[in-house]
């Protein structure tokens, strides 16, 4: 049966999955790898539900107060500004909650039947009372209306004087194009083109490729980067998001509320951060369900001072390096022809420019602290746990690679660590 | 405005009747026979017409998509009761909360609820049975063929697994190559179809079929909100059924509807969703009003309090719930206009549903209340649901609930208000009016065990969802990491969904005792107020001998008690005496006749979609027919059995149950 075969499918997957370092500690700190605990099977999941609830109390209070994704807890501005209406009505909808339980609770406890024979006096209604508890909510309602609608369009409200930054859904996981360094403006819109998906087949067959029409069209050149979103400190950033696929939903709670990644739309969301936010890392997480691995398209947004911010944005819009390495240069022989990955993604230092081609543009892959729609730390283990296997890696993961052989994982782990300016 | 019948059209027909003489009708062929009126064997289960008998198997069967569809939550569950879970992985997760939501929606509340509908609509209002009383039995066999062609899907290459909701284009054949997606489609056709017919059934009984003097504001409130809510269903369902249709079309015959490469709009899909996805929620929490509005009065001793008010606030959510489908949609990037409006239509929808919280709770004040189960239950229903209500408002801020949406504080509000409340409700209903359909009582002290340890796991389940969503945990993840603050609360939650489990354990069991027992249930036994109770516990086929002509809402009460104009009461009759009534001989009650055709008709539609679904055109070509073929035998089918003395002494005019559909389509029976 179906649930039987994915379940083996996925321990077996999981044995490969548990030499990589998945997660990311609780800290701020990106580079804090942590090693997953030993294997879990499904015997053993389900006796450990029985572990006792107060061990279990005591791991949440203590474990992390950081909540790294919280929507109570939070960084930026805006964030702050949906609570400052969020956070009131939640207290009053408590408020009211606990008056009508007061009600209930003294109705059952005072009201209790004595006796067989006992007949209370049969009241049908009473109209000025009934009018008064549809009037006050309404009443009530009606001014929390006012300030949400006043709240929608402050947020609303397009900053001036923001760093423009592209962002482009994937299953499963999200690109960011940047505009050249030194300028903040990008006007990305949607147009009719060949499907890059179908360029290759049509070459073949001797015909034009399929025209579809939610391609990007950008103003001038890009610099395109995957997985970590870097913004200055203090600095207003609008998000231009599309999809390229299914819908998705890029969301940064910490920061501000979520908006969903269409394909054929481009939404704006503005994201802002506060001057000592600097050198912060911000959790983020696709928030609709996109396929399989929709759980596995994480990013984080690293808050730089804007000294930081502008270093890094040189150094990822510069041509990279040529590898040195012998082993480095075997591995871009393989890239580029044995194991067939520019097929997918670009990685030679004049394509620093592109977009992702299908795959995410590689270019200055090293530079990068994650991969894997950032559910791994960019290091030689998770990299080579990922070329052996990248499905068992991200579940559905859409990149096609045949089986390497550990010599050829080791060359193009090289290659692809030789990957920056 | 209310609609008052001819008391002479629902009184029982005199032997002999007066009615004009037809022509004695020919031997019909025998395929067209229809089977002799039984009350044994499962042949008369399988070509009943009876309201009770399909009402009791809607019942049991959406009992068993329950346990099926709990079975699902438990693996969830136990999927996330850890961070980076392992016990059914990715894409079985992915089938398994997909399933796990469209059970619950379309095979278990749903159904439930048109089991209570089934039973109690006709009791409630005096009938001997709904308008359309084949065309019920169409609608239990489709929901039968429905669900187990959905469920077939595990067997043939793997379960939906796109979300109950669906979204394109993730939903289409670029993204779902596999046939899951299609069993989802083809599985909410068929089960809409079986809703709609469903709808114009109730709603046709209730305008035609009520006994004499029961004027419209004179309808217990159950079926007032079964009124409401089929009206629901008739404009929603062809919503999604129109949908369906289009992504059906865009996965199997290359159409664009919402595939944006070509021009489509996937966020098409969403409003037509959410425009059929809105008013369900309505469908799925109405019955459950009804049944609370029910039971609160007959435990308290009082009449409901403000009864047209809580009718009035019933119509008032109904007409609301078409303005407020884009809620679902507020981070979708509709624009500050469109989110405005939608917010605000949003909050005010809460305004008739605080007026029923606030008139339920004045019907305890001041009331004589015996806890029993139903009782218990009903009291559940309010508490939970005033949580879900006003979590519910807190997401009609439009900013906070870009923070909220897609996060576990959903989950939390809508099973506050769909477990919490609406399961609640129907359990409330089980207890009450178990003796009224099986003439035994479920026994009171495994019930109240069962009302503590299910309120208990609900609130241990669904009550951190609040916490571990403001705390940033999407939906729909089939995995977390540590460190995220959501480990604790998980394994909380997954301990409260086994404590749930345990709890309809406790209900099982208590029905298997029950139907061992050999108790037999006091005729009035919860001291009622309304219609169904003023006959046998299990009614006749033919529900009332006689057919009382209603003077109140509350007419069984009235005819027990008196009620001084001060309000103060005294006993006038015992319930016995009231349901004491002058011999009356059954063969003057003409019933419809079984029949065969529901389910043949029926069986052809999964044949249908499985031909459409696998491309095997022959195979969709033979559904069709057979389809067609059902109906035409329908048609043809005379309107008795071929030994029924009392065929040829009515015509139809005057029949005891005739009825607006039959003098229009003259094939009622």
């Amino acid at each position: 049966m179906t649930i039987r075969s994915a379940t083996n499918a996925h321990q077996e997957m999981n044995s490969d999955l548990l030499m990589t370092s998945m997660s990311f500690e609780c800290s701020a700190d990106l580079a804090a790898p942590v090693a997953v605990d030993q294997a879990r099977s499904v015997r053993n999941s389900t006796r450990r539900l029985m572990v006792p609830v107060l061990v279990g109390l005591g791991l949440a209070l203590s474990a992390c107060e950081k909540d790294p994704q919280s929507t109570i807890n939070v960084e930026g501005p805006q964030a702050r500004s949906i609570n400052s209406l969020a956070m009131p009505v939640l207290l009053i909808a408590g408020a009211i909650g606990v008056l009508v339980y007061g009600l209930i609770f003294f109705c059952i406890v005072r009201y209790r039947r004595k006796g067989v024979d006992h007949i209370p006096k049969q009241v049908h209604g009473n109209t000025k009372g009934e009018i008064a508890w549809t009037a006050a909510p309404a009443v009530l309602l009606a001014v929390v209306g006012v300030l949400s609608v006043g709240k929608i369009f402050e947020i609303a409200e397009a900053p001036k004087d923001a760093l423009d930054i592209t962002v482009v859904g994937h299953q499963w996981w999200w690109e960011y194009q940047y505009p050249q360094p030194g300028q903040t403006k990008m006007n990305p819109q949607l147009t009719t083109g060949d499907d890059p998906l179908d360029v290759d087949a049509a070459k073949e067959e001797g015909r034009e490729p399929r025209q579809i029409g939610n391609l990007i069209k950008q103003d001038g050149p890009v610099v395109s980067t995957a997985g970590v979103l870097h913004i200055p400190a203090g600095k207003k950033v609008v998000l231009h998001i599309t999809s390229k696929d299914v819908m998705h939903n890029y969301w940064v709670p910490k920061l501000a509320g979520k908006i969903y990644s269409i394909p054929g739309r481009i939404n704006k969301l503005t994201l802002d951060s506060d001057a000592d936010d600097a050198g912060k890392t911000i959790y983020g997480q696709c928030a609709e369900f996109c396929g399989v691995s929709h759980a596995n398209m994480r990013f984080k947004v690293k808050i730089d001072s804007p000294e930081d911010f502008a270093k890094w944005h040189a150094s990822i819009a510069a041509p990279a390096m040529k590898p040195t390495s012998e082993l480095a240069i075997e591995g871009e022989k393989l890239f580029n022809g044995g194991a067939g990955c520019n097929a997918c993604h670009y990685a030679e230092p004049d394509k620093v420019n592109e977009g992702a081609k299908i795959g995410p543009n590689l270019t200055h892959f090293a530079i990068r602290e994650t991969f894997a729609g950032a559910i791994a730390k960019n290091d030689t283990r998770n990299l080579t746990a990922w070329l052996r296997n990248p499905q068992a890696f991200k579940p559905g993961s859409r990149m096609v690679i045949r089986k390497l052989t550990d010599e050829e994982i080791e060359k193009l782990v090289a290659y692809l660590q030789s990957l920056k300016a | 405005m209310a609609i008052v019948l001819e008391p002479s059209r629902n009184s029982p027909a005199l032997p002999g009747g007066s009615g004009a003489v037809r022509p004695k009708p020919v031997s019909d062929p025998g395929v067209l026979r229809r089977p002799v009126e039984s009350t044994k064997g499962i042949v008369s289960w399988l070509t009943t017409v009876d309201h009770t008998r399909i009402g009791v198997m809607y019942g049991a069967l959406s009992l068993v998509w329950f346990v099926i569809g709990g079975i699902e939550a438990l693996l969830i569950r136990l999927q996330l009761a850890q961070p980076n879970g392992d016990v059914i992985g990715a894409d079985t997760y992915n089938q398994m909360f997909t399933m796990h939501g469209t059970t619950m929606v379309f095979l278990v509340v749903m159904p439930l609820s048109s089991a209570f509908f089934n039973y109690f609509l006709p009791l409630q209002i005096g009938a001997r049975d709904v308008a359309f009383p084949r065309l019920n039995a169409l609608s239990w066999w489709l929901f039968v063929f429905g669900g187990l062609f959905l469920y077939s899907s595990f067997f043939l290459g793997g379960a939906p697994n796109g979300g109950w909701f669906g979204y394109a284009p993730n939903t289409s054949i670029t993204f779902s190559p596999g046939h899951n997606i299609d069993f989802w489609i083809f599985g909410l056709q068929i089960l809409g179809i079986a809703s709609t017919v469903s709808a114009v059934n109730f709603i046709a009984t209730i305008i035609n079929m009520r006994a004499p003097g029961m004027t419209l504001f004179r309808m217990p409130v159950f079926t007032w909100m079964t009124f409401v809510a089929s009206f629901l269903l008739l404009f929603a369902m062809p919503i999604i059924t129109v949908a369906l249709f289009l992504l059906m079309f865009d996965r199997n015959f290359g159409a664009n509807f919402f595939n944006p490469a070509q021009g489509g709009d996937p966020v098409l899909w969403q409003h037509l969703f959410w425009l059929f996805g809105h008013p369900e929620v309505y469908i799925l929490i109405l019955p459950a009003m009804g049944i609370v509005s029910e039971v609160l009065p007959t435990f308290s001793r009082k009449p409901l309090f403000g009864y047209p008010v809580v009718v009035f606030s019933g119509i008032a959510i109904g007409f609301m719930g078409w303005g407020v489908w884009a809620h679902h949609m507020f981070a979708v990037g509709l624009g500050p206009v469109a989110t405005a409006a939608f917010g605000v239509s949003t909050m005010f929808i809460a305004v008739p549903t605080g007026v029923k919280i606030f008139n339920w709770t004045a019907t305890l004040w001041g009331g004589a209340i015996r806890f029993t189960t139903a009782m218990y239950f009903s009291v559940g229903f309010i508490t939970t649901f005033v949580i879900g209500g006003l979590s519910g408002v807190t997401h009609s801020v439009v900013s906070a609930d870009t923070q909220q949406t897609d996060t576990y504080y959903i989950v939390a509000h809508f099973h506050y208000v769909l477990f919490g409340g609406a399961l609640m409700g129907l359990f409330s209903g089980f207890y009450y009016w178990w003796p009224k359909i099986f003439g035994k009582m479920l026994n009171e002290r495994l019930g109240k065990v069962h009302f503590w340890l299910m309120l208990l796991g609900m609130h241990l389940t669904f009550g951190p969802m609040h916490i571990v969503g403001l705390q940033g945990q999407p939906r729909r993840m089939y995995r977390y990491d540590k460190g995220m603050g959501f480990d604790f609360w998980n394994m909380i939650e997954t301990v409260g969904s086994f404590i749930i489990a345990t709890s309809l354990v406790v209900f099982f069991v208590n029905i298997l005792i029950t139907s061992r027992s050999k108790a037999v249930a006091p005729a009035d036994p919860w001291d009622a107020r309304t219609v169904e109770w003023m006959t046998d516990s299990p009614p006749k086929p033919w529900n009332f001998d006689v057919v009382p002509t209603v003077h109140t809402v509350d007419e069984f009460w009235h005819r027990k008690y008196a009620e001084d104009d001060d309000g103060s009461i005294r006993r006038v009759a015992t319930a016995e005496q009231v349901l004491t009534h002058d011999p009356v001989d059954p063969a003057s009650i003409h019933m419809p006749s079984p029949s065969w055709w529901p389910l043949i008709a029926a069986f052809w539609f999964p044949v249908t979609a499985y031909g459409v679904l696998y491309h095997a055109w022959p195979v969709a070509v033979l559904g069709g027919v057979g389809i067609l073929a059902g109906f035409f035998g329908w048609s043809l089918e005379p309107s008795a059995a071929p030994h029924d003395d009392h065929h040829d002494d009515h015509g139809h005019g005057d029949d005891p149950n005739s009825s607006f559909g039959e003098l229009v389509a003259g094939t009622a029976h």
